[in-house]
């Protein structure tokens, strides 16, 4: 009879094995799909695949009748197979029974809508409309719990390797990088330390010469540093005042000035490249796209901004308005190749000009900007010149583009154009360079420990703040250290829910990760939140009528499977198991 | 402190793997000497375990070095009852290379920093379903090596009685890793439950799992019908393995898995490959070896 030779064969052995085996390799086909949502619509969710389960399900019913006995083995055989029927089952259940979809919900508002998820574009979209929840989620409060932030500790960078250790400062003052080629040691911490830059000289030979200068008019004087030189450029071209922002200044009259340094006014920006030795200053210019000599880069300046913050939690760059902090130049540079790059060029730290090296195509090209604080309507800056034969002058940059240079003995106040400006010399230092200076800090600073990296290339000694962006190289250019601190980690994630019934409000539950709330039919679980704000909650929800039977199948094939182990298997040709 | 540990553990496991080398071309050492280093290796590693956990707080398998760290501690203790009870000097080196590899491309491959432990992991589930792979993983790794022993053997026509004794051991492995494989993946499901809301996503780390059960439970059925060529699903039951367990980052899908340890930039696989080399040269040297008929009969009474 064929439907006998047809039993005969579904429920053999061979044939549990060749569908065990279908099923195997069309998984393997799915797993290596690129695109998992399609792998789901041709493989996982096919009706074919879905057929292998539904013979897999009659094979190990008939395995089960055919092999029917009253023995400890048949019981554990019967769970096994009887556990995967159910399992199968359970999933199938709640394939065709079973609702789910994402409610997002606002702090302090409710919802009842339910959306879904798109895997391609990873967003969610509404269901249709009459897709919603018997009730509203009410959403009280979103909060994280975070774990106590970590201690600080030195990050060891090595170019050789590309590789980046952490070293813990609990193992005392003296630490060995792990590749032991370096011997770091601790030789003073602070609490709470803050950052300053100082001019200082060098030695007595004219290389980098500046002046300090108390300067002003109308009663109203600044005291700072006008630098001569910058490597490359005629001095006369580099007018740059560096001076104590905050002196004789009220904060109106800054964001006035700011207001016209965007406008490219009083700014201008200096480039160098070590290629070429090609280096010039440009004016500031926001319409156009400028050439930088011969050296094959185009540049074009986007904005102006009165100060950038970088979180060195997130990397992210934040431009703030105000005081104008930390100035910066937003500029695009365009290579030979066609190849762009975008970023920022900083004023300071450390004037009078920040090497900001960039990466790739564009890792020869210094780039500074000069950031004039305006002094008046008449006059743009003053500057310190250094024409032929050593001698200085300084001078005022007229807004007709001339300059107005006077001879200077220090100490000795001198007129400058235009009317009442007076400018005396207090200091004239040859070679000089702004240094940083670690400075213990009342309030407002940050950690610092002052670290010596000892190597092949001697000792070399430095302040490391902490979460600074710039760390110290060690000469050899393969160590570089940074003192951080991570931010501390999250631990749970907590909805605070209300259930809304016909308006009136209902149970209240915290919905966490890893711990979620049934309220009726449906299973809410903690999925996603605003990252940013904290400002609203992505809850999932599930109803399915599978889970028991499924949870029932689990158990009987775990146990089933334990007892097959545990059993032993009668001779092979007695036709029992 | 628990890293120091861990180092001494697998210095002890190399000199486990010395040993036990020693003892194969020397039977006059007793095998106690290899397997009594091999223990103080794994009370060494037990002890940073329970060290780390402390630290954490948490069962310490949360980053890609801590789950190696803890499977090669369950490894270890599987080869340690195994060649307690079967005397096979060559077939316990090589797994002890299996081991010490395993270890070595942990410690030095891995970031060992402890990580505070992601809101997705804080569930109980993940001790019992990481320890259920990890005897599994433990069972069908030193199945793996006994099967490749067993395959050259047969392929060099030599010693059926150690055939027998290997084929018998390699069964009793599969035997005692399936219910842990089994239950790693249902309480990998009850945890994705708790967690994501499903059992089952169709991710491909699921799948590779699934696959993996699947190839055992094909080879417990075929066992049953004595066929030989069955145990060659050892080999590709290990192979299976090692995807599940490193091959899924580096597939295309992998970016779509809610479990790849994928982070941007080329995959390292080198120290896998050099992990695998000595099992991938014993097996094609020996099978040139069978091709030219030139294999040696002392051979097998070392293995």
């Amino acid at each position: 009879m064929p439907w006998k030779r047809l039993l005969d064969i579904g429920r053999s052995m061979t044939f549990a094995v060749i569908l065990l085996s279908i099923l195997a390799i069309s998984a393997l086909v799915g797993v290596m799909w690129k695109d998992q949502e399609e792998a789901k619509e041709w493989i996982y969710h096919a009706w074919w695949f879905k057929g292998i389960f539904v013979f897999l399900i009659g094979d190990l019913l008939l395995a089960i009748v055919v092999h029917a006995d009253r023995t400890w083995r048949y019981a554990a055989y019967f769970l096994t197979h009887g556990g995967m029927i159910m399992t199968l089952i359970g999933f199938g259940i709640g394939g065709k029974f079973g609702m789910e979809g994402y409610l997002m919900i606002d702090v302090g508002k409710h919802a009842s809508q339910l959306n879904e998820l798109n895997l391609r574009t990873n967003h969610l979209q509404p269901k249709a409309p009459d897709q919603k929840l018997p009730f509203e989620v009410f959403l009280e409060r979103f909060h994280i719990d975070h774990y106590p932030p970590p201690p600080p500790c030195l990050v060891a960078s090595f170019a050789d390797t590309k590789k980046e250790v952490k070293i813990s400062l609990d193992r005392g003052d003296r630490l060995r990088s792990p590749d032991s080629k370096y011997q770091i040691e601790v030789l003073e911490r602070l609490a709470c330390a803050e950052q300053k830059f100082v001019v200082v000289n060098r030695s007595d030979q004219v290389r980098n010469p500046a002046v300090q200068v108390r300067a002003g008019r109308n009663g109203r004087f600044f005291l700072g540093y006008l630098f001569a030189a910058f490597p490359g450029i005629p001095v006369t071209q580099t007018p740059l005042l560096v001076m104590d922002f905050k002196y004789g200044l009220d904060e109106p009259a800054w964001k006035k000035r700011i207001q016209e340094a965007r406008k490219g006014l009083e700014a201008s920006l200096a480039f160098e490249d070590e290629n070429t030795g090609e280096g010039n200053v440009l004016p500031v210019d926001f319409n156009r796209e400028q050439v930088l000599g011969k050296t094959g880069y185009r540049l074009r300046m986007l904005r102006a901004v009165a100060g950038v913050k970088v979180d060195m939690a997130t990397k992210k760059t934040e431009e703030l308005t105000g005081l104008p902090t930390n100035p910066a130049l937003r500029v695009e540079i365009k290579a030979s190749d066609g190849r762009k790059h975008e970023r920022y060029v900083f004023a300071q730290p450390p004037p009078p000009f920040m090497e900001q090296k960039l990466r790739g195509p564009f890792d020869k090209l210094k780039l500074g900007y000069n950031y004039a604080p305006p002094l008046g309507k008449d006059f743009t800056c003053v500057m310190l010149n250094s024409g032929d034969g050593r001698k200085f002058s300084v001078a005022s940059l007229l807004p007709s583009g001339k300059t107005h240079a006077v001879s200077f003995l220090l100490g000795e106040e001198k007129q400058l154009q235009p009317e009442n400006f007076r400018i005396q010399v207090l200091n004239f230092l040859p070679d000089a360079r702004v240094e940083e200076k670690i400075m213990p800090a009342e309030t407002g600073g940050r950690p610092a420990i002052r670290i010596l990296a000892n190597g092949v290339l001697g000792k070399v000694e430095k302040w490391l703040m902490l979460n600074a962006e710039r760390g110290m190289e060690y000469p050899d250019h393969n160590l570089a250290l940074r003192y951080v601190q991570d931010p501390p980690a999250i631990r749970q994630y907590h909805s605070d829910i209300r259930f809304l019934e016909e308006g009136k409000m209902g149970d209240a539950a915290t919905v966490s990760v890893n711990d979620p709330v049934t309220h009726k039919k449906f299973a809410f679980y903690q999925i996603d939140y605003d990252k940013e704000q904290g400002q609203w909650s992505v809850l999932k929800v599930v109803a399915n009528p599978g889970t028991p039977v499924l949870f029932t199948g689990f158990g009987m094939l775990f146990v089933g499977v334990v007892g097959m182990v545990l059993t032993k298997p009668k001779p092979e040709g007695t036709g029992r198991i | 402190m628990d890293i120091l540990l861990t180092q001494t553990a697998l210095y002890l496991y190399v000199g486990a793997l010395l040993l036990m080398l020693t003892r194969s071309v020397q039977p006059r050492l007793t095998r106690w000497v290899p397997l009594g280093v091999l223990l103080l290796g794994v009370l060494f590693q037990l002890v940073g375990i329970v060290l780390r956990w402390r630290i954490l707080e948490w069962t310490p398998v949360t980053t890609l070095y801590e789950v190696m760290a803890y499977l090669c501690c369950g490894l270890a203790i599987v080869i340690l009852f195994t060649f307690w009870k079967y005397d096979l000097p060559w077939v316990a080196s090589l797994a002890l290379v299996l081991l010490s590899g395993t270890l070595s491309y942990a410690l030095y491959g891995q970031d060992t920093n402890i990580k505070m432990v992601v809101p997705a992991l804080r569930s109980h589930w993940m001790a019992i379903h990481v320890s259920a792979w990890c005897f599994s993983y433990s069972a069908f790794s030193l199945g793996f090596v006994v099967v490749v022993a067993l395959l050259v053997l047969r392929r060099l026509d030599l010693n059926p009685s150690m055939q027998e004794r290997l084929s018998t051991l390699f069964y009793k492995l599969v035997l005692f890793g399936f219910p842990f494989h089994t239950l790693g993946l249902i309480t990998g499901a009850l945890w994705a439950k708790n967690a994501w809301a499903s059992p089952w996503f169709h991710d491909a780390k699921e799948w590779t799992a699934a696959i993996t059960w699947l190839i055992y439970a094909i080879y417990l059925h075929l066992h049953r019908k004595e066929l030989k060529g069955a145990d060659w699903l050892g080999i590709l039951g290990m192979a299976s393995l090692v995807f599940t367990f490193f091959g899924v980052n580096y597939i295309p899908s992998a970016q779509q898995s809610a479990h790849a340890y994928v982070s941007p930039g080329e995959p390292n696989i080198t120290p896998l490959f050099l992990m695998m080399t000595p099992f991938v040269a014993l097996m094609v040297g020996l099978w040139a070896l069978g091709f030219w008929k030139i294999g040696d009969k002392r051979i097998t009474s070392a293995i």
